[in-house]
C-alpha cells in the first residue's frame, strides 16, 4: 500500500482517505484483498485476453492470417486493460466478477463454434 | 470516486513498476545498445576496422561476393549474401553445406554447422581471423532472451516484465494528476521532489516512445505469448501461418541435376534497386546455384521503409529473369510489420536512429528514477517507525538491488567491453568467456550491493563504470582497433562513434559519482544509516 | 549544409521555440524567467499559447516534408522530446535565458526552412 506519511507532502495524492494512512502493515482481510486483485489482474487477465484473442481469430470475418493477427494485437490491448480493472474495482469480488463477465461473450461464442463442430 | 480510481492506479504503478524495475532496467539499457549492435560488433572485432573505410557501390561488392562463393561454396545449395550498410561494411556470406552422399548406417545424421566468410567489399578478400566475439548481438539477444537459461524460459520472464511495464505506463498516465502543468518542471536539489521531477520528466517527454516500444516488444512475441489465435485457425499448419505472414508462399525448390552457371547477380540486384526507387538490396538468397532450376531472392536492405515485411524480387538463377514481386499484405498484418519494424528500429537514417536512441536513453532514466525513487520515499517511514534509526530488511534489500541492477550493470557493460580487448585474440570459446565476464563482474557487483547498498557503494561503482567507459577510446587505440583521431579523420563514424559515446557515458557517470559527495545534509540522512 | 540536414534542423528550431513558448505562457515557468509574483498579461498568455502551438505544427509539417508520412510522426515525436528537454533543462538551470532561446531557436528555424524550401523550388 502507498501508505502516506501526512507530513511529508507528496502531490501524486493529497486526499487519502483514512483506511490508507495507517502505517504499520495492513489487516490480514486486506492482504487477503490485494492478493485477490493481483491473481485476478495477472491470471485473470490473461485468461481474458486469450479468449478474446481466440474469439477473434477465428470469428472475425477476414483471411485468416488478418484475423489471427487482429485478434492477437487486440489480446495484448485487453491484458493490461483487464490487469487496471482487477484494481480499480471496488472490491476484489467485482474485480473477478468483472473479468468474468468480459470472458464471457466470447468465451459462448467459442463453445457454440466447437458445439457446432466447425473450426474457422 | 475518481480520486480513489487515481489512487489504485497510484498503488498499482508504484508495484507493477517496481517489481519488475531491476529486469526492466536491464532490458532498456540492452535493447538501448541494440540501435547500434552492428557498430559494437565491429568496434569489437579492430581487425574489420580497416574495411569501415569508403562506401563501395552494390555492383563491385556483388562481384566480390559471388567469385568468393563460387570459389568456396560451389557445392552447396543455397547461399546467403548480406550487402554491406553503413553500419556493418563487410560483406557477409554463408551457405548451407553440401548432403554428404551416404551416411554410415545406424548414425543419426548431424546438422553441419553453415559455412560462413566475410568479404571486403573493395577487395574481394576474405577478412579472415577476425577475433570471435557475439559483439553488439549479445545485448540485442540479452534484453529478450536473457541468458543461461533457455531462450523460452527468457522471452516468457521479458514478456512478463514488458506486460508489467505496459501496465505501469499506463496507470502512470492516469495517477499523474498535472501531466500537463508539470510538463517543464524540474526541481533539482530537492530530495523526494527531484527524483519525481525526473522520473516524470523521463517518462512523459518521451512517452509516445515508452508506449510504442513496450507494446511493440511484446508485438515481436506475440504468437508465443497469445498463441490461442493462430491455434484455433491454423491447428497444426503453423507454418503454413508463418509463410503468409511473411509474404513467401513457396518452398524451396528442389534440384534438378542439371549444371547451369548462376547468371551475373549484378544486373538481378540493380533491376530490383531501380524497381524500388533507388533503395538498395539488403540481403540476397540463392537456391542450388549452379543447377537449372536455381532462383535468386533478392530483398529490399531493412530501414528505408518503416514496416518489417520486407519488398522481396525472385529471379531465375540461370537467366536472371525476374520472377516475381511481393505484393502487399493485408491491414493486419500490415499492422504488425509496421509495429514489428518500429520496434526493431531499422532506420537507415542516423537521424531518426540517434532520436530512438536518446528516446531509449530516456527509458533507462524513467525506469532508473523510479527504483531510486521508491527507495528514497520509503526511507523517512523507516526513520520514524524503528527507533534505533535502522531501516528494515526489506527496503535494505531494495536499495542493493537498486545498486546492483543500474550502477552494477554499466560496470559490467563496460567490463564487456575491456575484455573484449584483453582477452586472447585465440582462444577456444572466445564469445562466451567475453559474456563470462560480464557476468562474473555483475555478479560481484551486485553482491557487492547487498551487503554495502550505502551511497559510498553508489560512488565507488559509478565511479568504476565511470572509469572504465571513459577509458574505452584509450583501449580502442592501445588494443588494435583505429583511434579517435584517426577514425573521425577518416570517416569512420561507426568505430569514432562507439569511442564518443562511451567518452560521454563515462564522464557522465563520474560526474554522478562526484556529485554524490556534495549532496546536502538531509539526502545524507535519508540515504542510509551507515553512508 | 544540404537541404535535408537544413529541414531536419529547422524542425529542431521550431520545435524548441515552440515549447519555450508554450512553457512561458505557464505562470510558473514565467516566474522562472522573469521573476516571483510576476505572471503574463491574458492577452500575450494566449499569444504564446498560439505562437507555441504553430511553431510545433510548423515542426511536425518539416518532419513530414523531409520523411514522409509515417517515418515523419515517429521523427517528430523524437524531436519534441529534445525540443521539450532542452526547454525544460534551460528553464531550471539558466530560467532568465528562455525567452531568449525561444526567439533565437525560431529565427534560426524560419532561416533555415526558408533556406531549404528555396532549395526545393529552385
Amino acid at each position: 500500500m502507498t501508505v502516506l506519511d501526512p507530513s511529508a507532502p507528496n502531490h501524486l495524492q493529497p486526499n487519502t482517505p483514512p483506511r490508507l494512512q495507517r502505517r504499520a502493515g495492513m489487516t490480514p482481510g486486506e492482504r487477503a484483498a490485494i492478493g485477490a486483485r493481483a491473481l485476478a489482474a495477472i491470471f485473470g487477465g490473461y485468461g481474458v485476453a486469450y479468449v478474446w484473442t481466440t474469439a477473434l481469430a477465428a470469428l472475425l470475418p477476414l483471411r485468416p492470417v488478418e484475423a489471427v493477427v487482429t485478434g492477437t494485437l487486440t489480446g495484448l490491448v485487453v491484458y493490461p486493460c483487464a490487469a487496471m480493472w482487477s484494481f480499480a474495482a471496488r472490491s476484489a469480488l467485482r474485480a473477478w466478477t468483472g473479468l468474468a463477465l468480459s470472458a464471457l461473450a466470447p468465451g459462448l461464442l467459442l463453445l457454440a463454434l466447437h458445439g457446432m463442430g466447425g473450426q474457422a | 470516486m475518481k480520486e480513489g480510481f487515481r489512487q489504485s492506479m497510484a498503488w498499482l504503478h508504484t508495484w507493477s513498476g517496481l517489481l519488475v524495475g531491476w529486469i526492466l532496467f536491464m532490458v532498456f539499457a540492452a535493447g538501448t545498445a541494440s540501435y547500434f549492435r552492428d557498430e559494437i560488433t565491429l568496434w569489437m572485432k579492430p581487425e574489420l576496422h580497416a574495411a569501415a573505410g569508403a562506401p563501395v557501390a552494390q555492383a563491385v561488392a556483388i562481384a566480390h561476393a559471388q567469385q568468393a562463393l563460387e570459389r568456396r561454396a560451389r557445392a552447396s545449395p543455397r547461399w546467403f549474401i548480406t550487402m554491406p550498410t553503413e553500419r556493418d561494411p563487410t560483406v557477409r556470406t554463408a551457405w548451407v553445406p553440401e548432403r554428404k552422399k551416404e551416411q554410415p548406417a545406424g548414425e543419426r545424421p548431424k546438422r553441419r554447422a553453415f559455412g560462413s566468410a566475410v568479404i571486403d567489399p573493395a577487395t574481394g578478400q576474405e577478412l579472415g581471423m577476425a577475433r570471435d566475439t557475439r559483439g553488439g548481438d549479445f545485448f540485442f539477444r540479452l534484453h529478450f532472451d536473457l541468458h543461461y537459461m533457455s531462450a523460452i524460459w527468457g522471452r516468457w520472464i521479458v514478456g512478463a516484465c514488458a506486460m508489467f511495464m505496459l501496465v505501469a505506463i499506463l496507470s502512470g498516465i492516469v495517477t499523474h494528476k498535472r501531466i500537463f502543468k508539470d510538463f517543464f518542471t524540474f526541481r533539482p536539489r530537492k530530495g523526494q521532489r527531484s527524483w519525481l521531477d525526473a522520473h516524470n520528466l523521463s517518462a512523459v517527454l518521451a512517452l509516445p516512445y515508452h508506449l510504442m516500444i513496450t507494446y511493440t516488444g511484446l508485438v515481436t512475441l506475440m504468437f508465443m505469448y497469445l498463441p490461442g489465435g493462430v491455434q484455433a485457425v491454423y491447428q497444426d499448419r503453423t507454418d503454413s501461418f508463418y509463410a503468409e505472414l511473411g509474404g513467401t508462399g513457396s518452398a524451396a525448390p528442389k534440384p534438378s541435376g542439371e549444371r547451369v552457371a548462376l547468371a551475373p547477380l549484378g544486373p538481378m540486384l540493380a533491376q530490383a534497386s531501380a524497381a524500388w526507387h533507388g533503395a538498395p538490396v539488403g540481403r540476397v538468397t540463392v537456391n542450388l546455384p549452379g543447377d537449372a532450376r536455381a532462383t535468386v531472392a533478392v530483398s529490399q536492405q531493412d530501414g528505408h521503409g518503416i514496416g518489417n515485411n520486407l519488398p522481396v524480387m525472385t529471379f531465375d538463377g540461370a537467366s536472371g529473369r525476374l520472377l516475381s514481386a511481393s505484393g502487399d499484405s493485408g491491414g493486419a498484418v500490415a499492422t504488425r510489420g509496421v509495429l514489428y519494424g518500429l520496434h526493431l528500429g531499422h532506420f537507415a537514417d542516423p537521424l531518426l536512429r540517434a532520436l530512438f536512441f536518446v528516446s531509449g536513453l530516456a527509458g533507462c532514466a524513467m525506469v532508473a528514477t523510479g527504483l531510486l525513487m521508491w527507495a528514497v520515499k520509503e526511507r523517512p517511514k523507516h526513520f520514524k517507525a524503528r527507533a534505533d534509526g535502522r531501516i528494515g530488511f526489506g527496503l535494505r534489500l531494495v536499495d542493493g538491488l537498486n545498486l546492483g541492477a543500474v550502477a552494477g550493470l554499466l560496470v559490467a557493460m563496460a567490463a564487456f567491453f575491456w575484455a573484449n580487448r584483453l582477452l586472447p585474440g585465440v582462444m577456444p570459446q572466445r564469445p562466451e568467456a567475453e559474456i563470462r565476464w560480464f557476468f562474473i563482474v555483475w555478479g560481484v557487483a551486485a553482491l557487492a550491493a547487498l551487503a554495502l547498498p550505502t551511497r559510498w557503494m553508489w560512488q565507488l561503482q559509478l565511479a568504476l563504470g565511470g572509469l572504465l567507459f571513459a577509458l574505452v577510446p584509450v583501449l580502442n587505440a592501445a588494443t588494435g582497433g583505429v583511434g579517435l583521431p584517426a577514425s573521425i579523420g577518416h570517416g569512420m563514424w561507426a568505430v569514432a562513434g562507439f569511442d564518443l559515446v562511451s567518452l560521454l557515458l563515462g564522464v557522465f557517470l563520474l560526474a554522478c559519482a562526484l556529485k554524490l559527495r556534495k549532496a546536502p545534509l538531509r539526502a545524507a540522512r535519508l540515504a542510509g544509516s551507515t553512508a | 549544409m544540404s537541404a535535408a540536414a537544413m529541414m531536419a534542423l529547422g524542425a529542431f528550431g521550431s520545435a524548441t521555440g515552440g515549447f519555450t513558448a508554450l512553457s512561458l505562457a505557464m505562470d510558473r515557468h514565467w516566474q522562472d524567467a522573469y521573476g516571483r509574483g510576476s505572471e503574463p498579461g491574458p492577452g500575450r498568455r494566449r499569444l504564446l499559447r498560439l505562437g507555441g502551438s504553430l511553431a510545433l505544427l510548423v515542426s511536425l509539417l518539416a518532419c513530414m516534408a523531409l520523411w514522409g508520412g509515417p517515418k515523419g510522426w515517429v521523427a517528430w515525436a523524437g524531436i519534441l522530446t529534445v525540443a521539450a528537454l532542452a526547454s525544460s533543462l534551460t528553464l531550471t538551470y539558466a530560467g532568465r535565458t528562455v525567452a531568449r532561446l525561444g526567439w533565437s531557436a525560431g529565427a534560426a528555424a524560419v532561416l533555415l526552412l526558408g533556406a531549404a524550401v528555396l532549395a526545393r523550388v529552385l
